[in-house]
């Protein structure tokens, strides 16, 4: 018998749809790293937007995701007007 | 923290998703070829700060209980890093784990557990994850940062 487990990337997506939608939303990353996570859901967005602090991550992640706007930010001065996003997401960076 | 929070309740105009590694050690655990796990350990924490995200589970317990935002759903899962051999798995732990290392004691348990469980045993980490979901509140207007 092969064990087989489950892809935790997926999983991860599937627990976050379980609980919310991305259906057509604006959706934020704040400190997205090399945007691992934004890949599961940019296509589900109306839009989605990365932020790292890290030149390098935010470089790969526009490397991975050309079609994903990135910006180089610290989660405490984000660079958006007020209530421009319908979900931000910390993921593994709060 | 609190101010990164703050700054989210600025630019969200609806939700905040958190999604955090579970308070506790991650386990070292071994699966058998007939599905029966042996758990050897956790991997113990050495790292500066506190373990587990407590100034995360902090800040953001002021923001809620200032009235900034509200929970609305919670979720967990276990995120599971499995390995061909103890040596992959050890070399993993240095490598990937700036903040954890694997004791001497479940090392040994690890070592001891694959020589018995024998052929198509699995050696695996595994890590719980809390995902919560929380609602802006609008009416939380001034004073807030």
């Amino acid at each position: 018998m092969i064990i087989q487990f489950p892809d935790s990337e997926q999983l991860e997506a599937d627990s976050i749809r379980a609980i919310t939608s991305f259906g057509g939303l604006r959706v934020l990353e704040v400190g997205c790293g090399d945007g691992r996570l934004l890949r599961h859901y940019a296509d589900h967005a109306g839009l989605a937007v990365g932020v790292d602090p890290d030149p390098d991550e935010a470089a790969q992640a526009r490397s991975d995701l050309p079609r994903v706007p990135f910006a180089l930010a610290r989660a405490e001065t984000l660079p958006f007007p007020d209530s421009s996003f319908d979900l931000v997401i910390f993921a593994w960076s709060l | 923290m609190v101010h990164a929070l703050k700054e989210t309740w600025r630019v969200s105009g609806a939700h905040l998703l958190d999604i955090r590694p579970r308070l506790g050690e991650p386990q070292v655990i071994v699966r058998d070829r007939d599905g029966r796990d042996t758990i050897c350990g956790g991997l113990h924490w050495n790292g500066d700060d506190p373990e587990g995200h407590p100034h995360a589970e902090a800040a953001l317990s002021r923001v809620v209980a200032e009235g900034l935002f509200t929970v609305v759903a919670e979720k967990q899962f276990d995120w599971i890093d499995a390995f061909e051999s103890v040596d992959e798995l050890v070399e993993s732990v240095g490598e990937e784990w700036e903040s954890r290392n694997l004791g001497e004691e479940a090392a040994l348990k690890l070592m001891r557990t694959m020589e018995t469980a024998g052929r198509g045993a699995v050696p695996f980490i595994r890590q719980p994850i809390g995902i919560r979901l929380l609602k802006k509140v609008d009416s939380a207007l001034s004073g807030t940062k």
